[in-house]
């Protein structure tokens, strides 16, 4: 009896310490990396399996691009057939979502565990989601990384780790009125090479002579505002735009200077495209960089005789030259029904192809920076010389910020700057209630 | 007391009667039943049946609808796509233009007394009342002669008449309105100028809905997705900025 009362119990001794050594073993085998504090999961090492099946859900935005502004379809499915002519064993599923489905569709199928494998942004990199999201730095080897631009990299890193797959960027950048500019005094060239100061653009601006305005745009919560804030001095590529007080002061006493001068019309953000197009306008800032195909179009139908030229935003410093993006990145996720590391790693690898994808007609169409290196040579391929140079330098020489967008933002912000731009409130007056505004 | 029980009474009447008067839908279609109507022809009708809208029409519609083609004037009746019947018709002048959009029935009625135009079925055209109907000048049919209404033979337009339903799309196909527009246009806007919008933000890519000119929440929807695109501020209303995206209005 002891005999066998032994014999039982050494043999459960013995499977509990294969069991126990098994789940150490495992768990030490799998990978992770370390993000935020928290052991993330993901297999770099896991392959694809030829001979399985792999079904992916992809979500993407409807942009309106094409003569018929339905041919967003059509290039997100010319883009899959051609990975599948690598993988004919990933299937894909596309929703596209209306501009306006912003993340929170998202964030229920993220609380529901259901998220799609794969989500491509729109102006805003998500924020990384320690459950479901896979971090897909680890799957790209240093000769894949430098495929993309490093300054597109860097909005998508968290601890070192790169997150998320950098696809195109809007640029917070102004666009000018050549001959009025150049009336002014401006050298364009020169800023667009070298930058210009916030004393340079007020010095123009009081050479325009009267019944011209010095800026005309949106204010708001992607606007004007938040793009001199960055470039007020003192930006620390670390922490980013910060919202403190001396700058907020700052900015509003370049504003200020318009106001006084009475470059700064009533109607600057409602009518601010009427006043571009007539010509008394010198620059039009704060509105995405797609304008500016609406703009050719009018320099085509010689509704407007003058070029309209891309800026930097003025700098208070000027060798420190901000560029405040809004990014469309791709995110990977598992889900309940992911099927393996195997599926995993399909859905990386289609994220880095749509994300490196070279065929660029949208993101001309839109205005959209391409994030990676090879795209974004054939996107500067179909610009004038002057232009791809401006673009060119900027990515080289600008640190490269990602806007983040707060809720609340805009309701307010926009308010307190269109009535300090309309000289409704004081500098003060402004000056402490966006102070307050706990961004 | 008594009087106190009265009068709270009273106010409980008052309130539920605002209660049921507040829930009844606003729109364009609330004539009610066995009411008479005057076209913009000056033709008098007896609507039978009316439907206050609830729901809007999609662009692309499945189902049954109506075409009326201002260019060859002519109707044509749908169902699935595939052309049913097809019937000429007479439509306005150059100075009194048959609203040109996308529309409903919303009254179905027939007119009394010597029983000429026969039949009526009202669109849901907000700045006035347009209808489909019979007429007693025949000879009008082929050509631009009357106030904005779609006139058919009398035979043509019973037998539409009873192969239609209520709510069935009518789209007037032709020339948009040549209108100026108002500065600044908000959400429950009606009128010519939202019509234009209406197509114009279509073509740009942006769905407002069915082009009915009534700025509802799905142009508002369009108009903030135009705005979200290119950087403006998120208004949801149709201003100068809009309206130049839009093509609309020149320097």
């Amino acid at each position: 009896m002891l005999i066998i009362k032994k014999k039982l119990i050494y043999s459960l001794l013995f499977v509990l310490f294969f069991t126990a050594g098994f789940g150490v073993a495992q768990y030490f085998y799998h990978p992770r990396v370390k993000i935020g504090g928290y052991n993330i999961l993901c297999n770099p090492k896991a392959k694809i399996n030829p001979k399985k099946n792999y079904n992916l859900s992809l979500w993407d935005y409807q942009w309106p691009v094409g003569d018929d502004k339905a041919g967003y379809r059509e290039y997100l499915d010319q883009a899959i057939a051609d990975f599948q002519k690598i993988y004919p064993n990933i299937r894909v599923k596309v929703t596209l979502l209306d501009l306006l489905e912003d993340s929170e569709r998202l964030n229920q199928t993220l609380k529901n565990g259901m998220a799609p494998d794969l989500y491509c942004s729109a102006f805003e990199t998500p924020a990384f989601n320690f459950r479901w999201q896979v971090p897909v730095g680890p799957y790209l080897n240093s000769k894949e990384k430098k495929e993309y631009f490093t300054e597109f990299l860097k909005p998508v890193e968290l601890d070192g780790v790169i997150c998320s797959f950098p696809r195109w960027s809007s640029w917070g950048i102004w666009i000018g009125n050549r001959s009025l500019m150049e009336k002014a005094g401006f050298s364009i060239a020169k800023i667009q090479n070298a930058g210009w100061t916030w004393e340079e653009y007020l010095s123009g601006c009081r050479n325009m002579g009267s019944g011209n305005f010095g800026l005309v745009g949106n204010p708001g919560q992607s606007g004007f505002f938040l793009q001199l804030l960055a470039n007020s001095g003192n930006f620390d590529p670390i922490k980013g735009l910060q919202w403190n007080t001396p700058e907020i002061g700052k900015t509003l006493n370049l504003l200020g200077e318009l106001v006084k001068g009475k470059m700064i019309s009533r109607d600057f953000d409602s009518n601010a495209l009427g006043q571009f197009l007539s010509g008394r306008a010198l620059v039009i800032a704060g509105i995405h960089p797609i304008i500016d195909n609406f703009l050719k179009s009018r320099l085509r139908d010689r509704v407007i005789t003058w070029d309209p030229v891309f800026l930097p935003v003025p700098s208070h410093i000027p060798q420190q030259r901000v560029l405040l993006v809004e990014n469309g990145v791709i995110c990977v996720y598992r889900n309940k029904k992911t099927a393996g590391d195997g599926q995993i790693t399909s859905a990386i690898r289609l994220a880095q192809f749509l994300s490196l994808y070279q065929e660029v007609r949208p993101w001309k169409e839109l205005r959209f920076f391409p994030a990676g290196k090879i795209a974004a040579a054939r996107w500067l391929q179909e610009l004038s010389a002057e232009e791809a140079m401006f673009w060119q330098r900027t990515v080289e020489k600008a640190i490269v910020c990602n806007l983040e967008k707060k809720a609340g933002d805009q309701e307010q912000i926009f308010p307190v700057l269109r009535e300090f731009c309309t000289g409704k409130i004081t500098k003060e007056e402004a000056e402490s209630r966006l102070s307050n505004y706990a961004r | 007391m008594k009087k106190d029980r009265q009068f709270l009474i009273g106010l409980g009447l008052i309130l539920i009667f605002f209660i049921f008067w507040g829930l009844h839908p606003i729109n364009a279609g609330t004539l009610k039943t066995r009411e008479k109507i005057t076209c913009e022809d000056g033709e008098e009708f007896l609507v039978e049946e009316t439907e206050v809208l609830k729901t809007l029409i999609p662009p692309a519609p499945d189902g049954e609808f109506i075409t009326v083609d201002t260019r060859t004037l002519r109707l044509t009746l749908y169902q699935e796509w595939k052309v049913v019947k097809s019937y000429p018709v007479a439509i306005g002048t150059m100075s009194t233009p048959t609203p040109v959009g996308e529309w409903k029935i919303i009254h179905k009625g027939g007119n009394w007394g010597d029983g000429f135009g026969l039949r009526w079925m009202g669109l849901n055209v907000p700045w006035g009342i347009y209808g489909i109907h019979g007429t007693n000048k025949p000879n009008s049919i082929g050509s631009r002669a009357s106030h904005g209404c779609v006139r058919m033979f009398n035979r043509h337009v019973l037998e539409l008449y009873n192969l239609t339903k209520m709510g069935t799309p009518v789209y007037i196909l032709g020339e948009l309105p040549k209108v100026s527009l108002r500065r600044e246009i908000t959400r429950k806007s009606t009128g010519r100028d939202v019509l234009i919008i209406q197509y114009s933000l279509r073509k740009s890519g942006f769905d407002p809905g069915p082009a009915d000119a009534r700025f509802g929440p799905d142009m508002q929807k369009a108009v903030l997705q135009l705005q979200y695109l290119y950087g403006l501020a998120p208004t949801g209303k149709v201003s100068l900025n809009e309206q130049y995206l839009l093509g609309l209005r020149k320097i």
